[in-house]
């Protein structure tokens, strides 16, 4: 059997500019450890910026059932940007674990791992992330989930991932966010999508979470 | 490096752009423009005893006088003469055939001189005579005189010459064909120098290289490394010829490729094709025979903005430079055509061209384009 997993970690190495790098392969996991050069050009800033990293990305067997772990070894990253222990930060769980279902681990370490390094890099230099970053905790993840659904309402927000535990509201139905529409025609989609990715465990312990923040 | 990076580029620009200003101090009235392979985009390094050498950058500094007021001697003299007494250039110059040389090399780590050619605007009898075939006579109003001296004790005549008309003929071609491509590299020169230029528009245009221009090059840089082991180095074929040939090739055959090897393979072939002539004075059934032909014996490569100017005029005069021009064909047949399907292709073409082959370990640094659709945002728990 094609270790599909495997050959697309290579491609992703391949495709960087690594000094050196070894890869570790263990039972369960692939431990990709090395240092790596990245360029970045901003759009919109038309400015370039540029560094070298050394990592330990961990990608598991089981992916996308469970997100690549990220390491930073030199310590450059300061524990007051986006970092949980020695783990970086890439994104909410559940906007990974959605990208995750229909991409390749190469894509997502291209995606969010690409965009925290230059978020950071940008970050040390003028003080912002260039594009956006997420409010800490419960409240950074209502913000992806309105980004999701397109909506700005948190109510909605809570709603429509119910709707995704519950599957109670028909196809033929006017969908929640008062669009007017049916809900085949309107939030349909990205609720099924949410269904389909993500365990229910995940999305119950996910709403009761955000609810509760809500409430507060 | 082969040919000057953007940076280069910039201060060899910035050196000239003084010269010109101090040629200005003493006639503000005075034009320099830049001409040859430096304005055309097509410069490379050039190799000569077996080893890279100087660039050269030559400039026009155009006098608008009328040509019966002055004597080619005069205007030669003149510029002579503000180039000697001016501190930073006195002890660099010297006095060639056409120009005056200033010699950068040990200013300045790139290794390069520029050849001022003093000229005057052509007159009108001239541009006359020399009105080239329709569709290109917007070209010859550029045209100017310039002087020539035969040795260092001659006086200087007047000669006529055309480098912008001939450039921006060069550009129409190179546009018609490649108009979307050049935008799009020009853009990409942009991104990888903001810290050089501060738009699009400010990246000039002889940095931006269609497959013509790199087939010039590369043609250029073949020929230099070709002859550098020959006893027949000086009747090498002229840049000028291989300009030319090369342009006009791409325009008669529409050869739009982008792919550099397929269109080197086209450009040359319609080039061998009239190879042909050296042996059969009255064929001409090839495919570029208005480019390069033979008419009562005289070879007869035409200027295109200048229907009196014959680029191989000294092959009459000396048919051991004909000789060493089809030879030189054969020699890319060889070196690079019957190579061109080989697995390790790049690597013989590097030998050919006596370049460094690329350590393939050595991974060329990325530039990775970023922007907010693109882009996650990061985001912790606590």
């Amino acid at each position: 059997m094609t270790d599909r997993i495997m050959l697309s970690v290579k491609d992703w190495i391949e495709s960087r500019d690594f000094d050196d790098v070894s890869i570790d392969i263990r039972k369960d996991l692939i431990v990709v450890s090395g240092t790596v050069a990245f360029k970045f050009y901003y759009e919109g800033y038309e400015t370039i910026l540029s560094d070298k990293f050394t990592l330990k990305i961990l990608v598991y067997r089981n992916y996308p059932e469970k997100i690549p772990d990220i390491v930073e070894l030199d310590n450059k990253i300061p524990d007051d940007f986006h970092k949980n222990g020695r783990s970086l930060c890439l994104g909410t769980p559940l906007e990974m674990l959605l990208y995750a279902n229909t991409n390749c681990v190469e894509a997502f370490l291209d995606k969010y791992l690409t965009s925290y390094l230059m978020s950071f890099m940008f970050y040390r230099e003028y003080g912002i992330c260039p594009y956006g970053d997420r409010s800490h905790g419960a409240q950074g993840k209502l913000e992806h989930l309105k980004e999701y659904f397109n909506v700005s309402e948190e109510d909605l927000v809570l709603q429509l991932l119910n709707l995704a535990i519950t599957n109670d509201l028909g196809r033929n139905e006017k969908c929640c966010c008062l669009s007017g529409l049916k809900f085949k025609k309107c939030h349909l989609k990205e609720v099924e999508y949410l269904k389909r990715s993500i365990s229910k465990h995940n999305l119950e312990g996910t709403y009761k979470e955000l609810s509760n923040f809500v409430k507060i | 490096m082969l040919e000057l990076s953007p940076t280069q580029f910039l201060r060899v620009q910035s050196s000239y752009n003084a010269l010109a200003n101090e040629l200005q101090k003493s006639n503000a009235s005075v034009i320099v423009y830049p001409q040859g392979s430096i304005r055309l985009g097509t410069t490379i390094r050039p190799f000569k005893e077996n080893k890279d050498a100087e660039f050269d950058v030559d400039l026009v500094a155009l006098y608008p006088v009328a040509k019966y007021s002055v004597l080619p001697q005069e205007i030669r003299d003149y510029v002579g003469d503000v180039l000697k007494n001016n501190g930073t250039y006195s002890s660099k110059l010297s006095e060639k055939k056409r120009c005056w040389r200033i010699d950068y090399s040990q200013q300045d780590d790139i290794g390069f001189h520029a050849d001022i050619v003093p000229a005057i605007p052509e007159d009108y009898a001239t541009v006359y005579k020399i009105l080239p075939k329709d569709g290109l006579q917007e070209f010859v109003d550029s045209a100017i005189a310039i002087t020539e001296k035969e040795n260092s004790d001659s006086r200087a005549i007047w000669c006529s010459s055309n480098p912008k008309g001939y450039a921006d003929w060069f550009d129409m071609i190179n546009r018609k064909n490649y108009s979307e491509l050049l935008e799009q590299k020009r853009h990409n020169i942009y991104k990888d120098n903001v810290d050089l230029f501060s738009s699009v528009e400010e990246v000039p245009l002889p940095l931006v290289k269609s497959p013509m221009q790199r087939i010039i090059q590369l043609l250029k840089r073949h020929r230099d490394v070709c002859f550098s082991k020959s006893p027949s180095e000086k009747d090498k074929p002229i840049s000028i010829i291989i300009t030319t040939l090369v342009a006009e090739t791409v325009d008669k055959l529409a050869l739009n490729s982008l792919n550099l090897v397929e269109l080197l393979i086209e450009t040359t072939n319609a080039l061998i094709e009239a190879g042909s002539l050296i042996d059969d004075q009255n064929y001409s059934s090839y495919r570029v025979r208005d480019l390069l032909y033979r008419k009562d014996g005289e070879w007869i490569i035409p200027n295109p903005v200048n229907t009196k100017e014959n680029f191989a005029d000294k092959w009459n005069s000396n048919p051991a430079k004909a000789r060493a021009f089809f030879n030189w064909l054969k020699a890319i047949e060889n070196d690079i055509i019957l190579n061109s399907n080989d697995e390790d292709f790049d690597r013989i073409l590097c030998e050919k061209l006596a370049i460094t082959y690329p350590d393939p370990l050595q991974k060329k640094e990325k530039i990775i384009t970023v922007n907010k659709a693109s882009s996650s945002k990061p985001w912790r728990n606590q």
